[in-house]
C-alpha cells in the first residue's frame, strides 16, 4: 500500500460522504435528531459516532492526545454537526496531503477498552476508517429510507465508472 | 500502488465478516430470512444473494469472461442454496486471491458491464469494490436483520484485525 492509493480511496470516501450529507440536508432538524429504532438511533447519532471515530483514530495517528468524546446532544441541528465534520474533514485531508510511504508503514500503539494495548499500522487504520465510513453510509441510508429521504447507490465501482 | 498482502488481507476479512452476519441469518426464521423488509433488495435472501451475485460477476470477469446476468433469489431459493454456491465461488476468489501477483495487481483489464458498456479498470481497484461492497451489503443485512428484531453484530476491520493479532 503506498500513500497515493490512500489519497484515491480518500477522494472515493469523500465524495460519497458529500453525497450522502446532500441526503441528510434533505431532512428538516427535527427528523435528523428523531430517534429511529436501529444502530445508534438517529441519523444525528450516527454522524456524531461516526465523527468521534474519525476524530479519535485521526488523532491515534498523529501521536496527539485523544480527544473528548462529543455528546450527540451537544449539536441540536444538521449546521452544528456539520461545522465539526467539515473541521475534522480538513485535518485529515491535511493529514494525507503529507503522508508518505515511510508514515504508512508505521506501526500505531494504542488503548482499547476491552482488549487493552494494541498495535496497528498506520495503512491498516486508514483502511479500517475508510471501511468504517462505508458501514456507516449504509447505515444511515438505511434510516434516511425510513424518514422517507432520498438515498443512493455507494458503489466504488460506480464512482471509478463516473471518472473514466 | 496496492500490495497483495493488502489485498490478500482485506479478502480474509470480507470472508470473516461474512461469516459473522450469514451465522447471524442463520438464526432467523425461514419466513423472516424471506420476508420483504421494504429496504433494498427487499429480503435479506435477496441482499444476500445479491452480495454473493457482485462477487461472482466480478471475479468471473476477472477471468476473462463476460457474465450476462446477475444471480437470481429465484435459482438460489433457500440459505441451503446459497450457502453451497457461495462457498463454491470463495473457494475460487481465495484460489485467485493466493495467486495474486504485483504485476497483476497493477493491469489493467477491460471487461463489458451487464448493459453492454465497456469498461477499463485496474485490477485492484476492482479487487477492492468488490471488499467495499461487501461491506456496504454486509451493513444493509444488519439493518434489515435489525427490523425484524434478530440479534446483530459488528463489522469492523479493526475487530477483525485485533483478532488476528490476538491469535498471532
Amino acid at each position: 500500500m503506498n500513500a497515493d492509493s490512500i489519497r484515491q480511496l480518500y477522494e472515493y470516501t469523500f465524495a460519497l460522504n458529500d453525497r450522502v450529507w446532500a441526503c441528510i440536508d434533505r431532512l428538516s432538524d427535527d427528523q435528523f435528531v428523531q430517534e429511529l429504532d436501529y444502530s445508534l438511533g438517529s441519523i444525528r447519532n450516527q454522524v456524531v459516532h461516526w465523527l468521534n471515530v474519525d476524530e479519535r483514530w485521526f488523532a491515534r495517528l498523529r501521536n496527539a492526545p485523544l480527544p473528548a468524546i462529543i455528546d450527540g446532544q451537544d449539536f441540536p441541528t444538521k449546521a452544528t454537526v456539520k461545522t465539526r465534520w467539515d473541521a475534522v474533514r480538513q485535518d485529515l485531508q491535511s493529514y494525507l496531503a503529507s503522508l508518505d510511504d515511510a508514515t504508512l508503514a508505521k506501526p500505531i500503539v494504542y488503548d482499547t477498552r476491552r482488549r487493552g494495548q494494541m498495535t496497528s499500522d498506520a495503512w491498516q487504520i486508514l483502511i479500517h476508517v475508510m471501511n468504517h465510513a462505508t458501514d456507516h453510509r449504509a447505515q444511515i441510508l438505511a434510516g434516511l429510507h425510513g424518514l422517507g429521504a432520498p438515498t443512493l447507490e455507494q458503489d466504488l465501482m460506480l464512482y471509478l465508472w463516473e471518472q473514466e | 500502488m496496492m500490495t497483495v498482502d493488502l489485498i490478500r488481507m482485506l479478502y480474509d476479512y470480507n470472508y470473516w465478516a461474512r461469516d459473522l452476519v450469514w451465522d447471524a441469518a442463520e438464526k432467523l426464521s425461514d419466513d423472516d430470512f424471506m420476508k420483504n423488509t421494504e429496504y433494498s433488495w427487499g429480503s435479506i435472501h435477496n441482499q444476500f444473494v445479491m452480495a454473493m451475485s457482485n462477487e461472482w460477476v466480478w471475479f468471473t470477469r476477472l477471468r476473462g469472461e463476460t457474465p450476462k446476468a446477475l444471480l437470481t433469489p429465484e435459482d438460489y431459493p433457500n440459505r441451503d442454496s446459497i450457502r453451497t454456491k457461495w462457498r463454491e465461488i470463495e473457494a475460487q476468489v481465495r484460489g485467485y486471491i493466493n495467486a495474486m501477483t504485483k504485476d497483476r495487481l497493477q493491469e489493467e483489464f477491460t471487461y463489458n458491464s451487464l448493459n453492454g458498456n465497456t469498461h477499463s479498470q485496474g485490477v485492484g481497484e476492482v479487487l477492492l469494490h468488490v471488499v467495499n461492497s461487501g461491506t456496504d451489503n454486509r451493513a444493509q443485512i444488519i439493518a434489515m436483520m435489525h427490523l425484524l428484531g434478530a440479534p446483530t453484530i459488528e463489522q469492523g476491520l479493526i475487530f477483525y484485525l485485533r483478532e488476528r493479532q490476538e491469535s498471532g
